[in-house]
């Protein structure tokens, strides 16, 4: 096998999002008026006018999008942000993370390979939020997230998560790879915000500092007056 | 401020020293010493977990793209590969000290070989206004046996002191390698080249103790890629070494042979850099016959990437590098647009053909196109109208 392309490939940087659309984030918040759901959706072109703005995010970002509650469902594939139409989440039912982590692992990699063969990547960055805690006992989701996360996995990606609402700080602590965050008090709807605020400013740091780590680069910086960050733990 | 020390040398003097024992250092700082080195007051205050540093460029809302500035260049020939977006802007790093400029290139006669080498900032640094972190450098042996090459690419924790590492690697290496003969480097069981980079890593480190003493290995962290060619190919085959994801190639009518082996996993994420306690953790070295090889090449892996992923750059490249290049020639190469290509690009190709006279060779049939001209060049070169070739201000 050739180490040189045939044909004209790019670099990329995958990027998913996982997001929890159960039943709980529907919730509307008396004073603010939004759900946490509501508050995903206005914040979702937000992200998109991110990458169509910063020239270094544009031409590099692949950017996915994974919903979860009692199944997984991928509702945008992994695909360049300036050509899509951003979706619309709406609830669907309990929390399971297993079906969400399973999911994400064939998607990274179904959509990394789809971009052709040689495409070289850098190491993907799986953004995790969620309100809740997992209720599928019958389903552990350890074994997904370790596959997930296995370094034999060649597209293992680091998981940063994000907990707002009755998360669980442990669960948050076990899932993330580098970084795990619990939003401090305020309505769920604004930390919701403050969550894909600080996603979207991560994927634009760490495009720019893909390269500035032994580990990657990757960047990740909450307003420590909204986050309490949490020591990660080995599953 | 700094000399490097031969190898053999006493350990490595900050401030000249006119005689031999412990280097001579000032009794107090100089005078005059605007920049400090202390991380804290290069950057905010950040989470020690989050290398980036805010930049100057990145907090002003109104920046506009070069485009939008209408910035003029030299036009060029490089290719254009994939929806590249035209919204880059250009900042310089006018907060860091320490920065690079963001073109070097040299040109030349090295032994009995043409060398061309260039490096060029990448689009993403600059359109952050943040230092390119590659570097450079080469030798000839002391005596004369053989020539040395390097290239070195800055990672770091924090990426405002990387280029400070892969600037003094690529030295410090390059003048280990250029104190032992190639018949030491290459005799078997010798283990002068391990030796060689480990006296570098120890190089860099003193340096640091001396002149950057709040930094540390991370702080200056670099992979790096070095190659020892015999001034005669034919008496014995090179040796190409690296730590960490820079790349070689030869050449040969254009085609290009891989030295390394390619890493398929994440671009970013690499397995060895220095300094490092553990220096030759990570090392690989191979060896190569350059009989019949027109070219050997050592790149960052920015350049590497390119040259792997799209045939255009690689067909761009080759054609370039078919004739020896001067030093404008060689940085035009480095200017193609490749969508997803904004790591820095730095190169070095020796041209290991012998040196003959001009025409002895059929040079029309190698010769690149010309520069396309613009008007004002066309009617300065034709002597028509009254436009005057610029000269000193009256």
């Amino acid at each position: 096998v050739s180490d040189f392309a045939e044909k004209e490939t790019h670099p990329v940087f995958p990027v998913f999002l996982l997001v929890d659309v159960s039943y709980s984030m529907a919730a509307t918040d008396v004073a603010s008026g939004l759900s946490p759901l509501d508050a995903v959706n206005q914040a979702l072109p937000e992200l998109k006018a991110a990458v169509q703005t910063d020239p270094t995010v544009g031409e590099i970002a692949r950017i996915g999008l994974i919903t979860f509650s009692e199944t997984a469902r991928l509702v945008l594939p992994l695909c360049d942000l300036l050509y899509a139409d951003m979706p619309i989440l709406g609830p669907e039912g309990g929390t399971n993370f297993a079906a969400a982590f399973r999911l994400a692992k064939s998607e990274i990699e179904d959509g990394v390979r789809s971009l052709g063969k040689g495409t070289r990547f850098h190491k993907p960055v799986v953004f995790f939020m969620s309100d809740g805690h997992h209720l599928a006992s019958a389903d552990p989701w350890e074994g997904p997230l370790r596959s997930l996360t296995d370094s034999d996995f060649k597209f293992n990606p680091e998981i940063v998560a994000f907990g707002f609402g009755e998360a669980k700080s442990d669960e948050l602590r076990k899932i993330a790879t580098r970084y795990a965050f619990m939003a401090k008090d305020a309505d769920p709807a604004s930390q919701v915000r403050e969550i894909i605020s600080t996603l979207i400013g991560s994927i634009k740091t760490t495009s720019h500092s893909l390269r500035s780590g032994v580990q990657g680069g990757l960047v990740v910086q909450p307003d420590p007056n909204k986050f309490t960050p949490l020591p990660v733990l080995e599953v | 401020l700094y000399s490097l020390t031969p190898t053999n040398s006493p350990p490595f003097q900050c401030w000249k020293s006119d005689g031999p024992g412990e280097p001579e250092m000032p009794k107090r700082r100089p005078a005059v010493r605007r920049f400090s080195t202390k991380p804290e007051d290069l950057e905010p205050p950040v989470d020690p977990a989050s290398p980036e540093l805010p930049a100057a460029a990145e907090s002003r809302p109104d920046r506009l793209s070069d485009r939008q500035l209408n910035i003029v260049d030299s036009p060029t020939f490089a290719p254009t590969v994939g929806a590249v977006l035209d919204t880059f802007s250009s900042h310089l790093d006018g907060a860091n000290p320490f920065r690079l400029p963001g073109l070097s290139v040299d040109a030349g006669v090295l032994g009995p070989f043409w060398l061309a080498a260039a490096s060029m900032a990448g689009l993403s640094h600059l359109h952050k206004g943040r230092t390119g972190q590659d570097s450079y450098s080469f030798a000839l042996a002391n005596g004369g046996s053989h020539v040395t090459i390097a290239v070195a690419d800055g990672l770091g924790s924090r990426p405002a002191y990387s280029q400070i590492g892969a600037t003094l690697l690529t030295r410090a290496v390059c003048n280990a390698l250029a104190s032992v003969s190639y018949e030491e480097l290459t005799e078997s069981d010798s283990d002068e080249l391990e030796r060689c980079v480990s006296d570098a890593n120890d190089e860099v480190r003193s340096i640091r103790d001396i002149a950057f003493t709040n930094l540390s290995d991370s702080d200056l962290a670099a992979t790096l890629a070095f190659a020892v060619i015999p001034v005669d190919v034919s008496t014995g085959p090179a040796v190409a070494a690296r730590i960490g994801d820079c790349a070689g190639f030869t050449m040969v009518g254009g085609q290009y042979d891989n030295i390394f082996p390619k890493d398929d996993t994440a671009l970013n994420v690499v397995d060895a850099c220095l300094p490092s306690s553990r220096p030759t953790h990570g090392l690989r070295v191979e060896l190569m016959d350059l009989v019949g090889k027109d070219c050997f090449v050592l790149t960052t892996d920015g350049l590497a990437e390119d040259i792997f992923g799209s045939p255009k750059v690689r067909e761009w490249l080759a054609e370039s590098w078919l004739v020896r290049c001067g030093p404008a020639r060689m940085l035009d190469t480095l200017r193609y647009r490749r969508q997803g290509s904004q790591d820095d690009r730095t190169c070095v190709v020796l041209w290991l053909a012998p040196l003959v006279e001009a025409g002895t060779y059929d040079h029309e049939e190698l010769a690149p196109e010309p520069w396309p001209q613009s008007p004002f060049a066309a009617r300065w070169n034709s002597n028509e109208g009254d436009v005057s070739p610029p000269g000193p201000a009256e």
